[in-house]
C-alpha cells in the first residue's frame, strides 16, 4: 500500500492493559508481523502508547505515528476515541514513507572509529564515556570537573600531569601510560581536541602474566543498586502509585469508599517503597570510598525558598507555615547545590511529618565564624537528648513505624554533609522544638 | 553512557557548531526563565522575556480557573499565588510550552499575512480530509481560539491534563476541603477536548495528506505560513513542532540553518528564511558563519546532529534523568 488516505479507516480496540482486542485485518497483520497474537499486547509500540495515554487522559487524540513493517517505514495518522476501558482506533491514512535518510541505517553504517573515549565540552565537563573508559563512572560523573574526575580515577604520575595540562590547554598529545586505581588496568591514552571539546582515546595494554581482560568490578560499583536496580525498581513503583492514585481519587467515576480508601494504601505503600530505593541508591553512593560532592558557589537562603516552594502543598495539607528567610539576607557556601537542597528538604520534611498541624517551620540561614549556616527548627515536641545522635545512624527510626520514613534520610543528610567538607547536627529549642542544624564552608 | 551536554558534532564546521551550541542552550534559557520568575536567578534572561512568559503563564492559569470555577466567580482567581509558590509551574515543559508561544508570536509578526495563502489554498481541496483540516487550522489560528479565555485550547493533551489537575489540587488546597463540581468541571473540560483542533496537529495533519512536497512547504514560509512551515519541519526532522519554534527563536540563525540544510533547502532560499525570521537580529559574524559553512553540510550530517537535539530536549524536559 503506497497510497494517502484510505477509503475506509482501518479500525481497532485497544483495552487499558495495551491488549489489541479486536482489528480490521490490516492492522491484525500489522500487529503479527510485529511479533504479537491475537488477544496479546499490541506489538507496535508507537501504537500501543498512543493508545495508553488516550485511556489515562480520556481525550480524544490525533497524531501521525511512525512505524517499521518489515523492510519499509511507515507513518500513520490515528483518530484514537478514548472509553474508561478501552480506545477505539481509527487509522485514516496509510503512508509508505521514502527510504529515510538518516545516517546508521544498515546501507550507511556510521564507523566507530574508537569504542573507548571519554569526551569533555569545551570548558572541560565530562560529557560522554564508551566502552572500557565508562568502567566505574556513575551518571553524576558526567557533568564534572574532568580534570577532578581524571585525578580520582588514575594514578598520579608524569603521565597524568602531562595529560591533565593537555586537556586545560586543549591541545593533542601523545600516547601516556595512565594505570586505573579500580582494577589497576594499563592504558595508553591519546588526548585530541574535537570541535566541540577534547577527547581522550584510551587502549588497554596487556601487561606480562596478566593479559587484558573484562574490568573487575570495584567495590563501589560491586553493589549496583544506586544505578542498575534502582532505575528497574522506579518505573513500575511508578505506575503503581499512577494507577493507584487514579482509582483513590476516583477520577473515572465513583467507586466504594473502602475501595477507594485501599487504594490510597496501595499509593502510600508503593510511595513509601519508592523512597526507600531513593534512599538506598543514596546510602550506596554516600558509602563509597571516593565519594565526592561537587562544589557550587550557592546561596542558602535561595536553597531555603526553593524547599519551601517544593514542600508548599504538603505543609498546607496540615495546615503547616514554612517561613523562609527575607531575601535580602544572603548566605554564600560552596557545596553541591543539588546535595544541600536534598538536604534541606529531608529536614523540613521530617518536620512537617512530626510536627502537629497548624504549626510553624522556620529555616534561618546566617555566616558564623566563617561558615554557612542553615537552621531548620520546628515546634514539635523535640528530641531526646539520649537520642540525639542516634537518629543520624542506619536505619535508626528511634521506635517508629508506619509513617513513610526509612530511617537513612538523617544518616544520608549527615554524610552528604561531611562530604561537603561540613557537619549536620540536632538540638533542642528553648521552647521544644528541634533545631537541625547544618554548616557549610563558605569560601 | 552519555549525557546531553554532549552535542555530537565531531567535525570543523563553525555553523554546525554554532547550531550546536544554541541549541543546547534554549533548553538552559528554559531553566533560567523558570529560576527568575519563582526564585532568584543565575544567568537572567532579559526583562522583556520575562515579562512575556509570565504573561503567557499567567494568562493560561487564568483561562483554566476561569472554566474550572465559571459557576463561583467571587473566588476568582485564587490559584496563582499557590501556584506560583508550590513550584508546579517550574516543570520545564509548562515553561517551554510558554516560551514556544512567545516565540510564535514573534515568529508570525515576520510574515506579511496579507501574502499568506497559509492553510486557505487547502480548502476546497478534493481530499476531504485534507479540506477539513485546513478549516480547523484557520479556525484555530483565528484570534477568537487563540485570545484571552481559551489559551489552554493550544496546550497538548498531556500538558493540559497535568495542569488542569494540578489546579484542582491547588484550588482544593485554597478551599480546604474536596470540591466535586471542581472536579466535575474538570472532567468535562478534559473530555471536550481535542487536540486534532489545535493549529499545531491541524498543520501537521495537511503536511501528511498534502501531496506538495515537504522542500517546498519548508522553503516557502512566507507563502504557506508559520504552522504550516514548523509542521513540515517538524514531520520531516521528526522534532517536536513547539522544539522547532524555539530552536528558530534562538538566540542564533545557526540552528535553523541546520535543520534547513537538513531538510536539503537551497543556500538561497535558507537564505531567504533566515533573514524573514531573523532579518533584524542577524549580525554580520553570523552571516559570514552561515555564508561558510552552509554549502558544506550535508543532510545526513545535519539529521544526526538534530538527533542529538531531539534526545537532549527529551531528557531535559523529563527532568534531565540518565534512562
Amino acid at each position: 500500500m503506497t497510497g494517502t488516505q484510505l477509503l475506509n479507516p482501518i479500525s481497532g480496540e485497544v483495552d487499558a492493559d495495551g491488549r489489541l482486542v479486536s482489528a480490521d485485518d490490516a492492522l491484525a497483520r500489522l500487529h503479527e508481523r510485529a511479533g504479537g497474537r491475537k488477544d496479546e499486547l499490541l506489538a507496535v509500540p508507537a501504537i500501543k502508547t498512543l493508545a495508553l495515554l488516550s485511556i489515562k487522559l480520556q481525550m480524544k487524540l490525533s497524531r501521525a505515528v511512525r512505524v517499521a513493517d518489515d523492510n519499509e517505514n511507515l507513518e500513520l495518522w490515528i483518530e484514537i476515541d478514548p472509553t474508561p476501558d478501552k480506545a477505539k482506533l481509527s487509522i485514516i491514512s496509510w503512508r509508505v514513507l521514502p527510504d529515510v535518510r538518516r545516517a546508521g541505517y544498515a546501507d550507511n553504517p556510521v564507523q566507530i572509529a574508537h569504542d573507548n573515549v571519554m569526551k569533555f565540552d569545551p570548558v572541560g565537563r565530562l560529557v560522554r564515556a564508551t566502552g572500557d573508559a565508562a568502567h566505574g563512572l556513575v551518571p553524576p560523573d558526567f557533568g564534572r570537573d574532568g580534570r577532578a574526575l581524571l585525578a580520582t580515577l588514575f594514578e598520579a604520575g608524569e603521565g597524568l600531569d602531562m595529560l591533565l595540562s593537555s586537556l586545560s590547554a586543549r591541545k593533542a598529545t601523545s600516547a601516556c601510560t595512565l594505570k586505573r586505581i579500580s582494577d589497576a588496568g594499563l592504558f595508553h591514552v591519546r588526548g585530541r581536541s574535537v570541535a566541540n571539546g577534547y577527547e581522550l582515546l584510551f587502549e588497554r595494554l596487556e601487561t606480562p602474566g596478566h593479559p587484558a581482560e573484562p574490568p573487575k568490578e570495584s567495590p563501589a560499583a560491586g553493589a549496583l543498586f544506586g544505578k542498575n536496580l534502582a532505575p528497574v525498581l522506579r518505573q513500575p513503583l511508578g505506575r503503581i502509585i499512577a494507577n493507584a492514585e487514579t482509582i483513590g481519587s476516583e477520577l473515572q467515576g465513583p467507586i466504594r469508599e473502602n475501595y477507594a480508601l485501599y487504594a490510597r494504601d496501595i499509593a502510600n505503600a508503593a510511595r513509601h517503597l519508592s523512597a526507600l530505593v531513593d534512599d538506598l541508591g543514596d546510602l550506596e553512593a554516600v558509602e563509597r570510598p571516593d565519594f565526592k560532592a561537587a562544589r557550587d558557589n550557592i546561596e542558602l537562603g535561595d536553597v531555603a525558598r526553593r524547599v519551601a516552594g517544593l514542600l508548599a502543598l504538603k505543609a498546607a495539607d496540615h495546615r503547616i507555615t514554612v517561613h523562609t528567610p527575607s531575601e535580602d539576607i544572603l548566605v554564600p557556601a560552596v557545596a553541591e547545590f543539588r546535595r544541600t537542597l536534598q538536604i534541606i528538604l529531608n529536614l523540613v520534611n521530617n518536620a512537617i511529618r512530626y510536627s502537629p498541624d497548624g504549626t510553624h517551620i522556620f529555616i534561618d540561614i546566617a555566616t558564623v565564624d566563617s561558615e554557612a549556616v542553615i537552621t531548620v527548627r520546628d515546634q514539635g515536641k523535640g528530641i531526646d537528648p539520649a537520642d540525639q545522635e542516634k537518629i543520624f545512624e542506619k536505619f535508626e527510626r528511634l521506635g517508629r513505624s508506619g509513617d513513610g520514613g526509612s530511617g537513612l534520610g538523617l544518616y544520608i543528610s549527615r554524610r552528604l554533609a561531611r562530604a561537603m567538607g561540613g557537619e549536620l547536627h540536632v538540638e533542642n529549642a528553648e521552647d521544644g522544638g528541634a533545631v537541625f542544624t547544618l554548616r557549610l564552608p563558605n569560601n | 553512557m552519555e549525557f546531553p551536554l554532549d552535542h555530537g558534532v565531531d567535525d570543523n564546521n563553525v555553523l554546525m557548531k554554532v547550531g550546536a551550541e544554541h541549541a543546547h542552550d534554549i533548553d538552559a534559557l528554559c531553566t533560567d526563565i523558570a529560576s527568575v520568575i519563582f526564585p532568584s536567578a543565575i544567568n537572567p534572561p532579559t526583562e522583556a522575556m520575562i515579562s512575556a512568559v509570565s504573561a503567557k503563564l499567567i494568562q493560561l492559569v487564568s483561562d483554566l480557573e476561569a472554566r474550572l470555577l465559571s459557576k463561583r466567580n467571587p473566588h476568582f482567581p485564587l490559584t496563582w499565588e499557590t501556584l506560583s509558590k508550590s513550584g508546579f509551574l517550574r516543570e520545564p515543559d509548562l515553561i517551554d510550552f510558554a516560551l514556544a508561544r512567545v516565540a510564535e508570536d514573534r515568529l508570525g509578526s515576520c510574515i506579511a499575512q496579507d501574502k499568506v495563502k497559509s492553510a486557505s489554498a487547502y480548502l476546497d481541496h478534493q481530499n476531504g480530509t485534507l479540506a477539513d483540516a485546513a478549516q480547523t487550522l484557520l479556525a484555530a489560528e483565528s484570534l477568537h481560539r487563540s485570545g484571552a479565555g481559551s489559551t489552554y485550547l493550544g496546550l497538548t493533551s498531556e500538558l493540559l491534563y497535568k495542569l488542569t489537575w494540578q489546579i484542582v489540587a491547588a484550588i482544593e488546597i485554597c478551599e480546604g476541603a474536596r470540591q466535586p463540581e471542581v472536579i466535575a468541571a474538570a472532567k468535562s473540560l478534559l473530555s471536550s477536548f481535542c487536540e486534532a483542533d489545535r493549529a499545531q496537529d491541524a498543520a501537521r495533519k495537511i503536511v501528511h495528506f498534502s501531496d506538495d512536497p515537504t522542500q517546498t512547504l519548508v522553503g516557502n514560509p512566507e507563502i504557506y505560513g508559520l504552522h504550516l512551515h514548523v509542521a513540515a519541519l517538524s514531520a520531516d526532522l521528526e522534532l517536536d513542532h513547539d522544539h522547532i519554534l524555539r530552536l528558530i527563536d534562538a538566540s542564533s540563525s545557526a540552528p535553523y540553518a541546520v535543520m534547513l540544510a537538513a531538510c536539503g533547502v537551497s543556500k538561497t532560499h535558507a537564505l531567504k528564511n533566515i533573514f524573514l525570521f531573523r532579518g533584524d537580529l542577524i549580525t554580520p559574524r553570523e552571516a559570514g558563519i552561515f555564508e561558510s559553512g552552509y554549502a558544506s553540510i550535508s543532510p545526513d550530517e545535519a539529521l544526526v546532529q538534530i538527533g542529538y537535539w531531539a534526545s537532549a530536549r527529551a531528557q531535559f524536559l523529563s527532568g534531565g534523568k540518565l534512562p
